[in-house]
């Protein structure tokens, strides 16, 4: 049963061969952009394009922007292999940083989110950006992440310029 | 021999795995802005005063007269705001005598500073758009009208309230 050559016998080599051949059989590329010469490559981190800017509020009036609106929503843009599937969480802020310390309150609500592979915001799909989403890639490997939120300047808030940081994080999973 | 096989197929298995769970993150920001503007503040600094009227003789207020009516709107520089005289009586009452009060197309007016000479003048039946001085961040309004006494006017003072409402436009 065993031939020996000196070696090993064949079905050891041929297992050592298929040991090696997984990694590669995986289909896994680089991520577009992509610089790691690793077999598990890293995202491609997504790009902010757009801040989510509520623009001028009064204090004692809460503001929505919708993630529907193409010039106050926040964007990303993510960028990675084609058809991955990828985990997105968000790293939301609940105040805005402002004058002498002053906080300015801020929420996002279930539908807050949207995602899509096209850059077309009417046709993306909702979700809630305080929870882990599980999206798709295109093709392309490209899609696009919008988001909205609320602010509620209490009546006595600072007037002034308020920001804060908004990170999204993407994940690929196995799939 | 044989575990050897069995070292191998654990690398296998091994070299396989992380290809299989192959996980990466990465992140990126955007801001979050906003800008609280100041809350707009309307300080009434001035009554509109007829002063003694004559029966049978109207007698008109002017924006520039120094007895129109006159208002300090403070808020954030720059910013637009809507004048709106949301209270605009069409008579002045006393006790239960009334007299007739009218406003023209330039009865009211607005300039970032205390100088009626040079405003902008509207018809205080129609809101209007203006901005707030920058970077005194004032704007002054104004209003005058006209009176109608008739022949029979009762003798006594008349009094009427008239309201300014300023709202931020967004712009």
């Amino acid at each position: 049963m065993f031939e020996g050559n000196g070696r090993g016998p064949r079905w050891i080599r041929a297992l050592i061969l298929v040991a090696m051949a997984l990694p590669m059989a995986s289909g896994h590329a680089e991520p577009e952009g992509g610089t790691s010469g690793s077999a598990a490559p890293e995202p491609r981190p997504p790009q902010g394009r757009q801040p989510l800017d509520f623009e001028d509020v009064v204090a004692g009036a809460a503001v929505s922007v919708d993630r529907l609106d193409v010039r106050r929503a926040g964007q990303f843009k993510l960028f990675g292999r084609a058809d991955q599937e990828v985990l997105l969480t968000f790293s939301l802020p609940s105040g805005l940083a402002g004058p002498g310390g002053a906080l300015l309150p801020i929420g996002f609500a279930e539908d807050d989110g949207g995602f899509t592979t096209e850059h077309r915001p009417d046709q993306a799909v909702g979700f809630d950006p305080q929870v882990p989403y599980l999206a798709r890639l295109s093709r392309s490997g490209h899609a696009y992440v919008y988001l909205g939120g609320t602010v509620r300047p209490h009546l006595g808030q600072r007037a002034g310029a308020y920001q804060g940081t908004v990170t999204l994080t993407v994940a690929y999973t196995a799939n | 021999m044989q575990k050897l096989a069995v070292v191998l197929i654990a690398v296998a298995l091994l070299a396989y795995a992380p290809a299989a769970m192959a996980q990466g993150t990465a992140s990126g920001d955007i801001l979050a802005q906003a800008n609280v503007m100041t809350p707009i503040q309307v300080a009434a600094e001035q009554d509109l005063l007829f002063g003694n009227v004559i029966p049978g003789s109207n007698k008109s207020i002017a924006v520039d007269n120094p007895s129109a009516g006159r208002w300090l709107v403070q808020g954030t520089a720059g910013a637009e705001v809507d004048l709106d005289f949301t209270t605009l009586p069409v008579a002045l009452t006393s006790g239960a005598n009334s007299m007739p009060i009218v406003y023209g197309a330039t009865d009211a007016g607005h300039h970032t500073s205390n100088d009626p000479f040079s405003a902008v003048l509207f018809d205080p039946a129609v809101s209007a758009l203006a901005n707030i001085g920058s970077p005194a961040a004032t704007l002054y309004v104004w209003v005058g009208g006209t009176v109608q006494p008739v022949l029979a006017q009762a003798a006594g003072l008349y009094t009427g309230t008239i309201t300014l409402t300023a709202t931020y436009t967004g712009n």
